[in-house]
């Protein structure tokens, strides 16, 4: 694991809808960072800034100690070498007119990758075989309908590591393929991020998978991080009330152990109508009188864990 | 639950066919079970495996290419295959309700709740509007949804108060069995947890059946009694839940246990099944999950399984009789990849 921090993000405020409301956090090459939260808490917004696919209100973002907040359109093309990204849908990501020679073709074409065409012919064939896809020969001359949602999925890894990126960006990757080749999936990305010192992000509303996956967990909600630390202990000593009540939704497949929905009321609140002080105090169970009026500052539990809960005030 | 043993359902050699250019999908091929007063049931199967296709035929809403191509589904001993439309449409909704697969996309945009739940009273009763709308008042309570909220448009609903309604809506004329396909698929954890509860509290007091349709063991962990696993069109494993998501018998179903994963106990490593589930456009005569299975040989491949009795009900396997051998070597990852070992 390396020691220097790629990515740091710093106190990103967005003024009207605030979709990411000052989160911070870095992420080192060969480790993975799961982004866990449900609809609405701001993780994909958060995965498209990263990529600089929106433009921040306010704060930095540094890869590789490069200061890429306010990029101009030349950089970009070069910190797109960099940063990738898989998308949810295998359906809707790859291109239904291009075969998967084009498919991958593409990126190297871009970004000048390749010294002649049979070179680049060998690249697509070694990375095919990366991910599982082998012999190359019978992948290259087909449409991705031909294909089934595990195998798209599998192109999609393998064109956004085609150009050797550094950090690799997975928005719920597994979530619409059958139970059964999800793991598959998953292993794969795994062993693509060692064996290639990645830096990752994944990003998914199933714990369970992140668990899996991920060094470290950070927990959203309505667009601030309440809780981040070492994948384990996130999940064992669930510091933040909303930490709690997620953990004990996750239904489990023992039918002895029935889920216990006691601890939370209500719904999300709406992020344009957000509520004074802790975001989540209104549907608290160990909500204070502090957690009406003052936001919770990050506290630091325990060595690298963050917690933003008053429950923690050192104080 | 108020169990009995009334069988209230009761399918025999189910055979659901679809027509397409190149030939005929034999989507669910000599589909058998039984369905007691009181019980939920839980359909377990990934894309294909049928049980869409066996929803849709119980309720006799299959697509205009969609042929029953045999058997008999027997409600309350009456063959469902055999009735007449005026009789099916009582069936339906009356006798036999369904919560659909994306439910919140199946409320009518342009009409208040109340409204659509009256209507749907009112096309199979003869009460007036005022007696309509106090029931759809008393199913929202049911299900935990304000009263007030029957003045408003699905598009003022969140996604788990539009499942609730469609809950609701499912519930209203006191049908004998509901089915459930994929009723939480497109919900957060948290949302999910509290209609699972409150489907489990509906429960305790209904005397009717629920049928679930899902590929979520967890899900079907949390409500149902007894499991039905679907593979290619047919089911290979029938029994309690409780044994089963403890000690399955069939390699596909012991599969399906390895790869899912757990925030519960010690993390364990993610075992997939290699190949994908198989074409059912002239299936091969013997064991559907024998090509990705692990245990398979010869006979697997050419001979249909037999149905083997099991103390809680079935399954279909040619190596049944090593179960425990199998299940000793399905821990082992070397074991699930293709090519490797041979058991």
């Amino acid at each position: 694991m390396g020691s220097t921090a790629l990515f740091k993000f710093r106190e990103n405020k967005i003024k009207y809808l605030k979709a990411v409301d000052g989160i911070s956090f870095t992420i080192d090459r060969g480790e993975t960072l799961g982004l866990a939260g449900e609809s609405g808490c701001g993780k994909t917004t958060t995965a498209k800034i990263l990529l600089g696919l929106y433009k921040p209100t306010q704060g930095k973002i540094l890869c590789n100690a490069m200061d890429i907040t306010n990029i101009t359109k030349k950089e970009l093309k070069t910190f797109r070498q960099n940063a990738q990204m898989i998308f949810q849908d295998p359906y809707e990501s790859l291109n239904p007119r291009f075969k998967i020679k084009e498919t991958l073709m593409e990126p190297l074409l871009i970004h000048k990758i390749g010294k002649t065409n049979k070179n680049r012919l060998e690249i697509i064939s070694r990375i095919l075989n990366d991910v599982g896809l082998s012999p190359a020969r019978n992948y290259i001359n087909r449409f991705p309908h031909e294909l089934s949602g595990g195998q798209r999925q599998r192109i999609a890894i393998a064109r956004a590591l085609i150009i050797n990126p550094v950090f690799l960006v997975a928005d719920e990757p597994v979530s619409m393929l059958d139970v059964s080749i999800r793991a598959g999936i998953l292993n794969l990305l795994k062993k693509l991020i060692v064996k290639n010192n990645l830096a990752g992000l994944y990003i998914s509303h199933d714990i369970s998978f992140i668990r899996y996956l991920c060094d470290r967990i950070a927990i959203m909600y309505l667009g601030r991080i309440v809780e981040i630390g070492r994948a384990e202990e996130v999940i064992s000593k669930r510091y933040h009330p909303y930490t709690q009540v997620l953990f004990e939704a996750i239904p489990s497949p023992d039918p002895n152990h029935k889920i216990n929905i006691g601890k939370i009321k209500g719904g999300v609140s709406d992020p344009i109508d957000l509520p004074e002080g802790c975001r989540f105090h209104n549907r608290c169970v160990r909500c204070m009188n502090i957690c009406k009026k003052e936001m919770p500052q990050s506290i630091e539990v325990e060595n690298n864990y963050w917690v933003e809960c008053h429950l923690y005030n050192k104080n | 639950m108020i169990q009995n043993e009334e069988i209230l359902l009761e399918v025999k050699n189910l055979k659901t066919y679809y027509k397409i250019s190149t030939g005929i999908i034999k989507a669910i091929d000599n589909v058998s079970f039984q369905l007691n007063r009181g019980e939920t049931l839980g359909l377990i199967g990934e894309s294909g495996c049928g049980k869409t296709t066996l929803i849709k035929t119980i309720l006799r809403i299959l697509p205009s290419n969609g042929l029953i191509a045999g058997g008999i589904i027997n409600y309350k001993g009456n063959n469902i295959l055999k009735m007449d439309s005026k009789r099916i449409n009582k069936l339906r909704w009356e006798e036999i309700s369904l919560i659909p697969q994306s439910a919140m996309n199946s409320l009518d945009p342009v009409y208040k709740l109340g409204d659509q739940i009256v209507e749907t009273i009112l096309a199979h009763e003869s009460i007036s509007k005022k007696e309509a709308y106090k029931r759809s008042e008393k199913v929202f309570e049911i299900v935990g949804l304000g009263k007030n909220r029957l003045k408003d448009y699905p598009h003022q609903y969140s996604g788990g108060m539009k499942q609730r309604a469609v809950i609701a809506m499912s519930l209203v004329l006191n049908p004998e069995i509901i089915i459930a396909d994929e009723p939480t698929t497109a919900l957060d954890v948290v949302v999910q947890a509290q209609i699972l509860s409150k489907i489990n509290n509906i429960l305790e007091n209904y005397k009717g059946s629920l049928i679930m349709a899902t590929h979520d063991i967890s899900v079907i962990a949390q409500t149902c009694i007894k499991i039905a696993v679907m593979y290619g069109g047919k089911i290979v494993e029938f029994g309690k839940a409780q044994r089963i998501l403890k000690k399955p018998y069939h390699p596909y179903m012991i599969a399906m246990k390895n790869a899912f994963p757990s925030v519960i106990g010690k993390k364990k490593k993610l075992i997939s099944i290699s190949g994908n589930p198989p074409s059912l456009l002239n299936p091969s005569e013997g064991c559907r999950f024998a090509p990705r299975c692990p245990f398979s040989f010869k006979k697997c491949l050419s001979v249909s399984p037999n149905i083997y009795k099991t103390s809680d009900g079935y399954v279909t396997c040619h190596r049944f009789d090593e179960v425990d051998k199998l299940q000793y070597y399905s821990e082992k990852e070397e074991t699930w990849i293709q090519g490797k070992v041979r058991i």
